[in-house]
């Protein structure tokens, strides 16, 4: 056994049995902590695969910013105790089947599953990814797109939250 | 944004950006100059010359005239000596610091100018009976005032010997 | 993994048969071990440091008896007493995450110190995304922070966790932009590589007095401000604002898991200040320096004294400007956050960008 495969074992432990305690835990807060040990697996796996870069986003992104605000929604949210289980509501089950049954079927039928992908060792990823994504040749179209989308859904969010003058001065 | 909003922004900005270099300032002034912290068991603060604190009584100099005790408002000082001509065998001279006030009436009326309050503040103990003090340096006659009683005695001896010749 | 002198001095120990993975494994222990050993030291100078700042700054001593010399050792009687006390956990606690998040507020703050450059060759690993690692481990402290407000099972101890939610994600965004001038300056996300390229002018080459000192100067307080609300330091220490909160997220801790938390604060903040040193002070670079050969033994011993110094000094710059400022309300925080704090380390970005840009268009 060597590193690779220890560590793999080790990080894809972390992602499922995360991802597993995030689906079966009874407290919603639990479940979303659950989900914090699930990214740092799937960071884990990302760093095995020489991906550093992805990985430390992974982190910062998801553990740092997603999951807290995830947490600071749980808390707004009053418990609710006697909340049927999702798995007897018939549309939830097919909701949350369909989409890993679409997975799967995709996954089992590619000619190359089974065949292990050869990655070249990374040097400066950050420069490569920044390159890639910077250069008109490269991914700058579909960045900038994204910006915008996401420049696009801050400014609505903004409207949303904003109260009216007129409902403030009625108050 | 209006103009008057983005100016109000700069300046809100400079206040708060001055403020904090303001508060910094003197922040940092006070930590540069000499603390005021005294170490009291080691250090005992300058109390300025005029506190009013436990009395001192200079024994010498008393002359049993009862006028401090006299003049306290609350009576608590009591004295007791016995004379032996101008000598004065002292028994007791206490001062109860339960009842005194620290008031100094008993100093001005003293004719002698022999009793005064000190510097000294702690009256701390752990029996309510220890807050009477005594003031007394010493107790009974001293060997001068022996000394001296002795040779009053006898002169006396000696002009009553004198005299009934 | 080019390996750090722990590896170096390992590899050349150990029979050469030795697997690298556990050479790896045993490499990161002996290094963790030196962590926690610094930060324990860090914290009880920083500790007695911020006592006696706090005396000086109300003009009292702080404290002087502890030890003798001014007291130097009141924190480490502190530290056994901390040690000694019962650890009580609440039965009304969530018994997991209330164990859980000391444990990951620590290990998060430890794992800080793994790319900070202390002297030339005293690294225990320079990665590549150096500062952009040490940005996403700092963000897993405000998960163990929401743990522990709601592992305490604690009304006061929740609202500090929900203050530390909004407060972490709000600062952590012009935290983030304000590093962007110094990466953009030197082109790396690594503190070793930017440390060395201030290695310049005798060793006085640092950002605040390069060429870019117009931004450099206030990215470095925008930083400085943004790690303080980070950092929950006051004037932004709502998530343990003890007057209304008893003591926040950590009212329930008790013994070694509080000390954790202390622990955490302190090393918190001396790697924010070394951040700050490697970025915009120079790193380890000390005017003279280069009067020394560069194999000597005293550039790594002097470099060390100069890192330490000057992170040191912002450290103590945090300790004076705590016990400065009030505290802040929160609707003033969020306004600093994001009205002031935010658009700023915008345009500053955007005016590093131009300007090296254009310097580097020459």
């Amino acid at each position: 056994m060597n590193g690779e495969v220890l560590s793999f074992s080790l990080f894809s432990a972390l992602a499922v049995g995360g991802a597993g305690l995030a689906l079966f835990s009874k407290s919603a807060v639990r479940s979303a902590f659950a989900l914090l040990a699930s990214f740092l697996g799937v960071a884990g796996l990302y760093l095995v695969l020489g991906a550093d870069f992805l990985a430390v986003t992974q982190i910062l992104l998801y553990a740092g910013g997603i999951l807290v605000l995830y947490l600071f929604g749980l808390m707004l949210v009053p418990p609710e105790g006697d909340e049927p289980r999702a798995l007897r509501r018939p549309l939830a089950l097919v909701v949350a089947v369909a989409p890993v049954a679409v997975l799967l079927i995709g996954f089992l039928s590619r000619p190359s599953h089974g065949a292990r992908a050869v990655l070249a060792e990374p040097t400066e990823t950050v420069k490569e990814i920044g390159l890639a994504l910077l250069r008109p040749d490269g991914w700058l179209l579909p960045f900038e797109y994204a910006s915008i989308l996401l420049l696009a859904a801050l400014v609505g969010a903004v409207h949303l939250a904003r109260r009216s003058v007129s409902n403030e001065e009625a108050e | 944004m209006t103009s008057s909003a983005f100016s109000r922004w700069w300046r809100n900005l400079s206040d708060g950006v001055i403020s904090t270099a303001r508060g910094m300032r003197i922040t940092l002034r006070t930590f540069l100059r000499k603390p005021v912290t005294v170490q009291y068991p080691d250090e005992k603060p300058d109390l300025g010359g005029r506190y009013r604190g436990i009395h001192y009584l200079e024994q010498d100099l008393c002359i049993y005239c009862d006028a401090c005790a006299k003049a306290c408002p609350v009576d608590c000082i009591e004295m007791d000596a016995t004379r032996h001509g101008k000598e004065l065998e002292w028994h007791a001279f206490t001062l109860d610091y339960n009842r005194c006030m620290l008031c100094e009436l008993c100093v001005y009326p003293c004719p002698k100018d022999c009793i005064h309050q000190g510097e000294e503040y702690a009256l701390v103990t752990e029996d309510r009976e220890d807050m009477v003090r005594d003031l007394l340096t010493w107790k009974g006659l001293t060997e001068e005032q022996k000394q001296k009683v002795a040779e009053v005695e006898a002169l006396k001896a000696q002009r009553a010997a004198g005299g009934g010749e | 993994m080019d390996g750090n002198f722990i590896s170096h001095l390992l590899s050349a120990s150990l029979p050469p048969g030795f697997p690298f993975w556990g050479l790896a494994l045993l490499a990161a222990f002996l290094g963790a071990l030196c962590v926690v050993g610094f930060v324990s030291i860090l914290a009880l100078v920083s500790v007695w440091l911020e006592r006696k700042i706090a005396g000086h700054i109300q003009a009292r001593l702080g404290p002087m008896r502890t030890g003798g010399w001014h007291g130097w050792s009141q924190t480490l009687a502190d530290a056994i007493k901390l040690l000694t006390k019962e650890d009580v956990i609440l039965r009304g606690a969530d018994p997991v995450l209330f164990r859980l998040a000391p444990a990951l507020v620590m290990g998060s703050a430890l794992a800080m110190f793994a790319v900070l450059p202390f002297a030339p060759g005293v690294q225990f690993a320079d990665i590549d995304l150096g500062v952009y690692f040490l940005l996403a481990v700092a963000s897993l402290t405000t998960i163990g922070v929401i743990m522990a407000g709601w592992g305490s099972n604690n009304k006061w101890s929740l609202y500090g966790a929900m203050r530390e939610a909004a407060q972490a994600t709000s600062y952590e965004i012009p935290l983030a932009l304000s590093l962007i001038p110094p990466i953009l300056h030197f082109g790396t996300f690594s503190l070793l590589s930017a440390t060395e390229q201030q290695s310049g002018w005798g060793g006085m080459q640092w950002y605040i007095f390069s060429d870019a000192f117009w931004v450099a100067i206030p990215s470095f307080f925008l930083f400085f401000t943004a790690a303080l609300a980070e950092n929950k330091r006051a004037p932004f220490d709502l998530p343990e604002s003890e007057s209304e909160l008893v003591a926040g997220f950590h009212t329930e801790y008790s013994g070694l898991r509080f000390a954790f938390f202390f622990l955490e604060e302190y090393a918190a903040m001396f790697a924010a200040s070394a951040v700050a040193t490697a970025y915009w002070l120079g790193g380890w670079n000390f005017p003279g320096m280069t009067f020394l050969s560069t194999g000597s033994l005293w550039l790594p011993i002097l470099g060390a004294l100069a890192f330490l110094l000057k992170a040191m000094f912002l450290v103590c710059v945090m300790i004076w400007i705590r016990w400065t400022l009030p505290r802040l309300r929160i609707d003033q925080v969020m306004t600093l956050g994001w009205k002031y704090l935010t658009p700023l380390a915008l345009g500053i970005m955007v005016a590093a960008a131009g300007w090296e840009a254009w310097r580097a268009s020459l």
